[in-house]
């Protein structure tokens, strides 16, 4: 018995841990608390899901994850980064407004992606040649070499998306944070956008987080699944969900009946 | 005849001034335009005049008076906003306050009118040697900052989420920008008066937007057209006995009605 534990213990430990959540709970000055009790672990390599109807508190979770919010009780450890030089970003963010503040903003797509190297190399300090390779070879890893010079401004969504998740990449992540990236892209878009984070993950090892109140893209396109209602209903592989009962348990909200319909065909296609 | 301008001090002074002025507001017109802050830049030109009505009735440097007013604008307006008031409302009240200050108190000097007018419009003959000086201080201050910080800006600019998740101090920077803003406004005031300060920041930046140029030459273009039209409207006032401001301003807006056609134009690559 100790022998097998031992063994689990040691195969847990090969797995890098890159986020633990333990107890997270968020209040605002009123009302009911925004999340409660929330505790999850994120490691090297996941795919991750986190789905929930409006107003659950996806964002908010994420926001107490990239440390835009301090949880009011409960602790994110985020261990030291470990892959890469010292002080190198280790959780890219890519927020659910994608559009710039601006229709004029005149920022090409190879100025937007330079950002995501600025928190490395700090305030005051300039883009190397090097950056500047690296820059170019994010830009190509999302297809979009044709459009370098391109204003942000003047592309399409799927394309803006592109060049967002480039500027995540640049800075070689090892956590990927994405708070609903299919809300601005279409049918086509939404297909492109799965295979993309699929082979950043795969090539490159980031593991991926995903918000979306669009459960059912999640399901066929994640490893695992976070239910969330301000606490957490349901953490495990979509393959495990099962049955009507367990699907109306967790989607237990007023549109239940048409979702567990929506949801029983998306796990059908799922399986098969 | 374009040297006779630059014979007499005054011309000189409105020359270094003038090219000073266009050169800071230019440059951090791309910004103010971009973070949707042209109003508080307006708000801020109107406050400034509270502070220069107390250096006309007090008899000190009426420039430092408008600094002063407009340093007090930017935390009225900040303090008002952390009670919950929107912030144009915010910039309403500070603007008011600041313009009704202005008026009571040049109402209690003896100035000329021609003295207020020259604050109000701009006038080159107003333009002293201090006047160049703070001018080349402030605006070497303000040039500087934003290329020491340019990327900073620029991050924060475009996305203040992403830069605060990068970990770049966003409310510092945010505080920093808007005494940045006061800097420029009152650099600006001798050249293009306090009622025109506003189109000096916004309408080189917005004609050099059009273009759809990346962000550096953005500035760059940006402070061409400024530097443009200062020029051709110090000469302007000066041959036909024009306000400076009012000139300066009426050039710019002639070269952004030139900008339009021809960024389309550029923009199909004739």
């Amino acid at each position: 018995m100790h022998f097998v534990l031992i063994i689990c213990q040691g195969w847990v430990s090969m797995v890098k841990r890159l986020l633990k959540l333990d107890r997270v709970c968020l209040s605002y000055s009123r009302g009911r608390p925004a999340l409660e009790d929330v505790s999850f672990d994120v490691n090297e390599g996941d795919i991750i899901g986190i789905a929930g109807p409006n107003g659950a508190g996806k964002t908010t979770l994420l926001k107490l994850i990239v440390g835009l919010l301090k949880p009011t009780t409960g602790s994110i450890v985020k261990p030291p980064y470990s892959k890469g030089a010292a002080g190198q970003q280790r959780i890219s963010y890519l927020p659910q407004n994608l559009q710039p503040v601006d229709v004029n903003f005149p920022a090409t797509v190879r100025e937007v992606v330079g950002m995501g190297l600025y928190s490395r190399i700090g305030i005051l300090g300039r883009l190397t040649e090097k950056d500047r390779l690296a820059i170019e070879a994010a830009i190509r890893n999302v297809n979009l070499w044709k459009f370098r010079d391109a204003q942000v401004t003047s592309l399409s969504g799927g394309q803006l998306q592109r060049t967002l998740i480039a500027r995540a990449l640049v800075s070689e992540p090892a956590l990927l944070i994405m708070d609903e990236p299919t809300a601005a892209v279409d049918l086509a878009g939404e297909e492109a956008f799965y295979m993309l984070v699929k082979h950043v993950n795969e090539v490159y090892g980031v593991a991926v987080i995903l918000v979306s109140h669009d459960v059912y893209s999640l399901l066929e396109h994640t490893d695992r699944l976070i239910y969330i209602n301000r606490k957490v209903l349901y953490d495990g592989a979509p393959k495990r969900l099962s049955g009507h009962r367990l699907i109306a348990l967790l989607f237990s909200h007023k549109h239940s009946k048409a979702l567990v319909r929506k949801l029983d065909a998306a796990l059908k296609r799922h399986k098969g | 005849m374009p040297i006779g301008l630059l014979t007499y001090a005054f011309g000189q002074y409105a020359f270094i001034a003038g090219i000073l002025v266009a050169l800071t507001c230019s440059t951090m017109g791309v910004f103010i335009v971009l973070r949707r802050l042209s109003l508080i830049s307006d708000g801020l030109g109107h406050i400034s005049l509270a502070g220069i009505a107390a250096g006309i009735l007090l008899g000190f440097y009426t420039l430092w008076g408008a600094m002063v007013a407009v340093f007090a604008g930017i935390f009225g307006i900040d303090y008002l906003r952390r009670m919950n008031i929107a912030g144009d409302t915010a910039i309403a009240i500070m603007f008011s306050a600041g313009l009704a200050l202005g008026i009571v108190l040049i109402s209690m000097s003896n100035a000329a009118t021609a003295e207020l007018e020259s604050y109000l419009f701009g006038a080159i003959l107003g333009i002293s040697a201090q006047d160049v000086l703070l001018a080349l201080c402030l605006s070497a201050f303000v040039i500087a900052t934003i290329y020491l910080l340019f990327k900073e800006f620029f991050a924060m600019t475009f996305d203040a989420e992403f830069a605060k998740v990068s970990g770049l101090p966003v409310e510092r920077l945010e505080l920093l920008f808007t005494l940045l803003t006061g800097l420029t406004i009152v650099v600006s005031i001798k050249l293009v008066g306090v009622l025109l300060v506003t189109s000096m920041i916004v309408v080189p930046a917005i004609s050099a937007m059009l273009f759809r140029i990346n962000f550096r030459r953005t500035i760059l273009l940006a402070n061409a057209i400024a530097v443009a039209s200062v020029v051709m409207g110090l000469y302007l006032s000066f041959w036909y006995n024009l306000a400076s401001g009012g000139t300066i301003v009426l050039i710019s807006i002639a070269i952004f009605l030139l900008c339009i056609p021809s960024s389309k134009l550029a923009r199909k690559g004739i």
